[in-house]
């Protein structure tokens, strides 16, 4: 009990809040001057003396400093950070999965590739290349027809299951219906690789692969007329020039009771925007009469 | 009261008067527990760039003890196993009278002791009793700037006081 008073006591002692009566209380206390001592030596301990407004100064700097680095480190990530979530999710979308492009029956299509190069794509006909392989390697394919102006640069590659045609800058056309095969080149110079050989075309002319047989002249044309609105044919089978007529609008063709073989050679042209009129430029050469219904051409021998 | 609630830290002239009132008692803080070896000013300086950094999220009211928390913090990374040595001023008693060389040899014993004892303190023990010794602080206070409970300081400071008595003796 003695000792709880006396701590207690020492306590208030050294909390500056003893009366005299305590005080005098504690003065009694055997180790009182001990601990008086102790308590008065303590203040020779003082702290070492330091700048304050020095100090303040220091510190001001130190904020200043990471308040502008802060500022544009902080502006700078958050332009880093939308950069990196857009460009991955561009990344995700794009890389790797191949762009195609698509002409429906009756229209064509305009495509800019990733180097300028421009495409006309043909109706009924699409187109397949890499973006994120663009800059290594110009490469596309092509099923149908489509009109090229490749910008110059390194090898640029036309894929089509019939036959590669490689460029390094010219504008061509190249026209692949199933195993026909159709290159027109309007100007430098076109190598087109067939499983059989391998072509050189130069501006104006024209390359054509049918079946196994091959053709090559020379064209006076600047540009393919169906860019025109116009579809020509230059010693094209029948054959062709229908089914090209049957995409073109989008219509069905039956051929009846035919005395000739439909790869019999035709040359002239249809419009794309008058389907009696397209319909009539290929009948007459061939006498042939057209019945149509609808969705649905039926052409025969005229009687 | 409003203009209270809108006081914040991240204002200037609020920051720079937190710094005039706290700046002493953040250094003497770091004195006591630390020692000198560990350059309380710097640390000091880095609480208070602390402080400025965290001016969104640290009311005006609650700056000092997050002073005191983060001068403590910033120390213990480096005060571990590091022995604590206070400087004492020889020349603090010496014009008040005339002593005599034998009394001023015992007093520079006593004083010398008296550091050996200081540094075998706990932190926390030396810390409280020089916080209330030299700087003349009350308990309550102390307890307020350390966040611990008054029972707590009284503690620490007599246990320091009965330590100090014992060890200067021993030494």
């Amino acid at each position: 009990m003695k000792k709880m008073k006396q701590e207690k006591l020492i306590q208030k002692w050294l909390d500056n809040q003893l009366s005299q009566e305590e005080l005098n209380e504690l003065r009694q206390l055997e180790e009182y001057q001990d601990y008086k001592k102790i308590a008065e030596t303590a203040e020779q301990f003082t702290v070492p003396a330091y700048n304050k407004a020095k100090s303040f100064q220091k510190i001001n700097a130190a904020i200043e400093e990471s308040k502008q680095k802060s500022s544009w480190t902080k502006q700078l990530l958050k332009v880093a950070a939308v950069a990196a979530i857009a460009f991955s999710v561009y990344f995700a979308i794009s890389y790797n999965s191949a762009t195609e492009i698509q002409a429906l029956a009756g229209t064509t299509e305009h495509v800019i590739l990733p180097d300028e190069s421009s495409v006309e794509l043909n109706d009924g006909s699409s187109l397949t290349y890499y973006k994120s392989k663009w800059n290594k390697n110009r490469l596309l394919k092509l099923n149908g027809e489509a009109y090229f102006e490749v910008a110059k640069g390194k090898k640029f590659t036309v894929e089509t299951t019939a036959g590669n045609i490689s460029v390094l800058g010219t504008k061509f056309n190249v026209k692949q219906r199933g195993d026909y095969l159709e290159v027109t080149c309007y100007e430098g110079l076109v190598k087109v690789t067939t499983p059989q050989k391998e072509i050189k075309l130069a501006a104006g002319e024209n390359f054509q692969l049918i079946g196994n047989i091959t053709h090559q002249k020379g064209i006076s044309a600047r540009k393919p007329s169906w860019l025109d609105g116009v579809s020509s044919f230059n010693s094209v089978p029948l054959e062709q020039v229908i089914s090209e007529l049957e995409r073109q609008y989008n219509i069905e063709i039956t051929l009846k009771k035919l005395t000739f073989d439909t790869d019999e050679l035709f040359t002239g042209s249809f419009v794309h925007n008058d389907l009696k009129t397209a319909l009539q430029s290929i009948t007459v050469p061939f006498n042939l009469t057209y019945e149509q219904n609808n969705s649905t051409v039926i052409l025969s021998e005229r009687e | 009261m409003t203009k209270k609630l809108n006081d914040n830290v991240c204002k200037e002239s609020i920051f720079a008067k937190i710094y005039d009132t706290y700046a002493d008692h953040i250094f003497n803080f770091l004195y006591f527990k630390f020692g000198e070896d560990l350059n309380p000013e710097d640390k000091m300086q880095e609480a208070f760039i602390k402080l400025w950094k965290n001016c969104k999220t640290v009311p005006p009211d609650k700056a000092k003890s997050f002073l005191f928390t983060v001068a403590n913090n910033l120390m213990l990374n480096e005060a571990k196993h590091k022995k604590v040595v206070l400087k004492y001023q020889k020349s603090k008693r010496a014009n008040i009278d005339n002593q005599d060389p034998q009394f001023l040899l015992e007093e520079e014993e006593y004083l010398k002791k008296y550091q050996k004892a200081l540094a075998n303190l706990t932190d926390a023990q030396r810390t409280a009793f020089l916080m209330n010794r030299v700087e003349g602080k009350r308990h309550k206070q102390i307890a307020e700037e350390l966040g611990i409970s008054r029972k707590a300081v009284e503690k620490r400071i007599y246990s320091a006081l009965k330590k100090l008595r014992k060890d200067i003796k021993e030494i």
